[in-house]
């Protein structure tokens, strides 16, 4: 009796077997996680839940994350939306040994320099919360409404290059995104292609 | 003299020095990793002439440049002419790109020498003199880490000065370097599982021989995000067909129209990198299937049921039913009767039988219809939805009650339904009733193989739902059917005797239990103090019964009184609005909402859904007898398993939803899914358990899976 009903487990176990959820998608909830910031604070995404919180996967010695803090570009974005109440978590994903990698000491001092003004910056040097979200390039940008739910994921702007001068003109994807939440309207370009150097995940 | 020629000799050294130690200091501060020249086809060209221009990388070793789709990462070169007046450049040619993978990411580019070439046409009225072409190139050169370098590139035609230049040889070569362009039809779709698929009609059945000769495939699209880069590539050829099967990417395609790519590989006999390219258009039929409405392009799995299977799961469901403990003492009841009967002519036996089973069978007719009927009005319902309902849980007790009453002896009821006569003689009505009784006691029980069954019903089109429940209700009928028209097997029932009284009055209990059962699920419903009112409506009900008995006028009015008070918990929950979706979950789980269970999913941990019902009785066994062992609980706790409960009592659409998203229309529905692969970063696909679970089934399971 017991093997038949084992029989039958494995067989409906096989019958009714489904493909899982892709693991990130735009208006998808985000996956929650935990890392630890530059001063040593644990930040989990799911304790900013009703607030809106902006993801940066970036690497301070990529030309294409240079192009847009030599530029203060970036800075003054966050800034600007840290200032109105949004969490902005930049992300460094770089295996250690790896381009970009940062002891803590040694982000802060970066930190300072650029005078960045993100709300933490976390280290990721395993590389799970990055590979969790998929995160491809520096810069890599993921925006979360205040319902958990994965708004845009994508580009920083629409010109891919590593140049200057193409700052000029260009759509900034994550201010003209949160620009539309704050009016409560939908995000007109919720997903781009990420252009950036890749994330330097440990080989 | 002397000190004029040595001022001369000093300069000189002077300048020789000092220029090649700035040259020196130019190279290491610009020291390049790409190196770009153009080579014309020929250095003349005439008014109106077409020739290719070839722009060549050389890339320094360990380093590479990208393809016009970079991947992942990267990014393709940025080239911009300057051209003398007239001159028009066309589309850069692009060489097969390798596929590049690092920690993960998956990008195509070139290494070593990549040649792109241009298409430059002159004008009619052709300048005269040197013409010069000019081409400023941003290009994104990485190892481990990426530079981008900005070059300029020149070459001049019509010179005069120079000796005339033929690179026709050269060009070709180049041109081998392309993928091979066909252009044969190609369609794309999406496949359930998540894959991209391009299909290519052969034109050339002789190609697929060198298809199948060749390895190391991969396929390349030239939009973002189509497929998942990093993955690997799936070719599979026949004499019609090249089928492409590669893991989708993360972004929606369904509004993009043609779409091109290549597929890459290694010629089998040469050794070559190969390619053949596409454009492929949406594919009709998959297309047809996104047309219909979302909800149903997730094909439920207990669609690739084949119908046959699915009857034959109602026909077992059916059957497993009868053993049922509120089906079961009913069951045993009619039985009896048979023993009674087995010495009577077999014919009176057979007519029992067959309108027990009508009886059975017009019933799920009914709750079929009703079930179409609520659906059609958009009701989102299921197998056990009137247990939903506290005035229909009431009800229920009730009869529970009523039933073991009867079993007991304190009463016997009389059939007037449908005349008297016709009940008493023979007492046919009673078979019929009997069968529609048995239905509806069967109500709150799920019996295993009911579930994919229903769920398949209710998904499909009306005669189907109807033929699925006839089905079911064969099955329920079925061993009873089988004892009245099989005399063999009535002779195999024990002989009657006092036994039997015994044996009805045992039964009895298996229907109070029912009851408390029951009364406890309207406790879960309702609040606290309605229960005392349904205490009170079974006390009334029991006392009326014995009452209405009596000769006395006014003990029989009192009865009746007493039977209709007991009404009033039937009437308060049917007034009662239910508590939208509370869902009452047991310590140790978390209660099952859409939201947080899909940031769940999204997760890494391995999770396991129980759906459940206080009115289910089998998930209530299930929950007592493994889900609550401390063994389970360490099971969990071992593996790092959350655990999610939907509490499945009260309406809720969310767990509705869930349920069908599975092809169920009821509980219990128990799902894991496996821990997702830190290398792949996918998850296995969930498993459903049976509706029986045992903790071998649990062990087994999470330990396979981990």
């Amino acid at each position: 009796m017991k093997t038949i009903a084992q029989i039958i487990a494995v067989f409906l176990a096989l019958a009714a077997a489904q493909p899982a959820l892709a693991a990130v998608a735009v208006g998808r909830p985000a996956p929650d996680f935990t890392l630890t910031d530059t001063h040593e604070h644990d930040h989990s995404l799911s304790q900013y839940l009703g607030k809106t919180v902006v993801l940066e996967w970036t690497n301070h010695e990529c030309p294409y994350v240079r192009k847009h803090y030599d530029s203060g570009s970036m800075q003054m974005l966050q800034k600007e939306e840290t200032e109105k109440g949004i969490v902005w978590l930049s992300i460094v994903s770089s295996a250690p040994g790896e381009q970009g990698h940062t002891a803590p000491e040694e982000a802060n001092k970066i930190m300072g320099e650029e005078k960045t003004a993100e709300t933490a910056r976390l280290l990721d040097p395993s590389g799970d919360t990055g590979r969790l979200y998929g995160a491809k390039t520096t810069p890599h940008m993921f925006i979360i409404n205040p319902e958990g739910l994965l708004v845009y994921a994508g580009a920083i702007d629409d010109r891919p290059s590593a140049r200057m001068n193409t700052l000029q003109g260009a759509r900034n994807h994550v201010r003209a995104a949160l620009a539309e939440m704050a009016e409560g309207k939908p995000v007109s370009t919720p997903q781009t292609k990420p252009y950036g150097c890749s994330v330097k995940y440990a080989r | 003299m002397n000190r004029k020629f040595y001022y001369i000799l000093l300069i000189f050294m002077a300048f020789t020095f000092f220029s090649a130690a700035g040259h020196n200091l130019a190279q290491a501060q610009e020291k390049r990793h790409v190196d770009i020249r153009l080579v014309p086809e020929l250095s003349r060209i005439e008014p109106g002439q077409t020739m290719y221009v070839a722009i060549e990388q050389t890339i320094a070793p360990g380093w590479h440049t990208y393809w016009m789709n970079p991947g992942d990462s990267g990014e393709a070169p940025d080239m911009r002419w300057t051209l003398p007046e007239g001159f028009e450049a066309g589309s850069a040619k692009w060489p097969i790109p390798e596929k590049i993978i690092i920690g993960g990411l998956g990008n195509y580019g070139y290494t070593g020498t990549a040649i792109l070439l241009q298409e430059i046409t002159a004008p009619e009225n052709l300048p005269e003199g040197p013409l010069t072409l000019k081409a400023d190139i941003d290009i994104l050169v990485c190892a481990e880490i990426c530079i981008p370098e900005q070059s300029t590139a020149e070459t001049v035609l019509n010179d005069a000065g120079q000796p005339p230049q033929d690179n026709a040889a050269y060009i070709d070569d180049a041109f081998n370097l392309l993928p091979a362009t066909l252009e044969w039809d190609s369609y794309y779709s999406e496949d359930s599982d998540g894959n991209f698929i391009t299909k290519i009609a052969v034109e050339q059945p002789a190609f697929v021989e060198v298809l199948g000769a060749g390895t190391d495939f991969y396929l390349a699209m030239k939009d973002w995000g189509v497929i998942d880069n990093a993955a690997p590539t799936y070719p599979q050829a026949s004499a019609d067909y090249i089928v492409i099967r590669h893991k989708r990417g993360d972004r929606p395609i369904g509004a993009l129209k043609t779409l091109n790519g290549l597929l890459a590989y290694r010629d089998g006999a040469t050794g070559a990198r190969s390619a053949i390219t596409f454009t492929a258009v949406p594919d009709p039929e998959w297309k047809a299937r996104q047309a219909t409405p979302p909800s149903a392009t997730q094909t439920p799995p207990g669609n690739r049921h084949p119908i046959g299977l699915i009857l034959l799961f109602a026909l077992m469901g059916g059957i497993i039913l009868n053993l049922m403990p509120c089906v079961f003492p009913v069951l045993s009841l009619k039985a009896l009767k048979l023993c009674r009967m087995a010495g009577k002519e077999i014919a009176q036996a057979r007519i029992h039988g067959a309108l027990y089973a009508a009886g059975v069978m017009a019933a799920f007719a009914a709750f079929a219809m009703l079930l179409i009927a609520l659906k059609g009005a958009g009701a989102q319902i299921g197998w056990g939805f009137h247990l939903q309902n506290p005035a229909f849980v009431a009800f229920l007790a009730y009869l529970m009650l009523v039933i073991g009453l009867n079993l007991s002896g304190l009463f016997e009821l009389r059939v007037s339904i449908g005349g008297k006569n016709a009940g008493e003689e023979h007492g046919y009505a009673a078979s019929f009733l009997t069968g529609v009784l048995a239905t509806v006691v069967a109500t709150p029980c799920t019996a295993p193989f009911m579930g994919i069954a229903m769920g398949y019903a209710l998904t499909q089109g009306a005669p189907i739902t109807v033929a699925v429940f006839l089905t079911l209700g064969f099955g329920l009928a079925l061993p009873y059917l089988a004892l009245s028209f099989i005399p063999a097997l009535q002779k195999s029932l024990p002989r009657p005797g006092a036994w039997m009284e015994k044996f009805r009055r045992i039964m009895a209990w298996p229907m109070y239990a029912t009851a408390a059962w029951l009364a406890w699920v309207y406790a879960q419903q309702m609040p606290p103090f309605a229960v005392l009112w349904l205490m009170g409506g079974l006390l009334f009900i029991a006392s009326g019964i014995l009452l209405v008995k009596r000769r006395k006028t006014f003990l029989r009015a009192v009865g009746f009184a007493a039977l209709a008070f007991a009404l009033l918990p039937i009437i308060s929950g049917i007034r009662h609005d239910p508590p939208a979706q509370m869902q009452n979950v047991a310590e140790g789980w978390t209660s099952y909402e859409e939201k947080s269970f899909a940031a769940l999913l999204a997760g890494n941990d391995p999770i396991f859904v129980n759906m459940t019902a206080a009115w289910c009785i089998t998930c209530k066994i299930n929950e007592k007898a493994v889900l609550d062992l401390q063994g389970t609980k360490n099971l969990f706790k071992k593996h790092g398993v959350r655990t999610v409960m939907g509490d499945w009592t009260n309406y809720n659409p969310d767990i509705t939803a869930y349920l069908e998203s599975f092809g169920r229309k009821g509980v219990p529905l128990y799902v894991y899914y496996g821990p997702r692969n830190p290398g792949t970063g996918q998850r296995p696909d969930p498993v459903v358990l049976p509706q029986i679970v045992t903790p071998g089934i649990l062990e087994k399971t999470i330990g396979v899976q981990q």
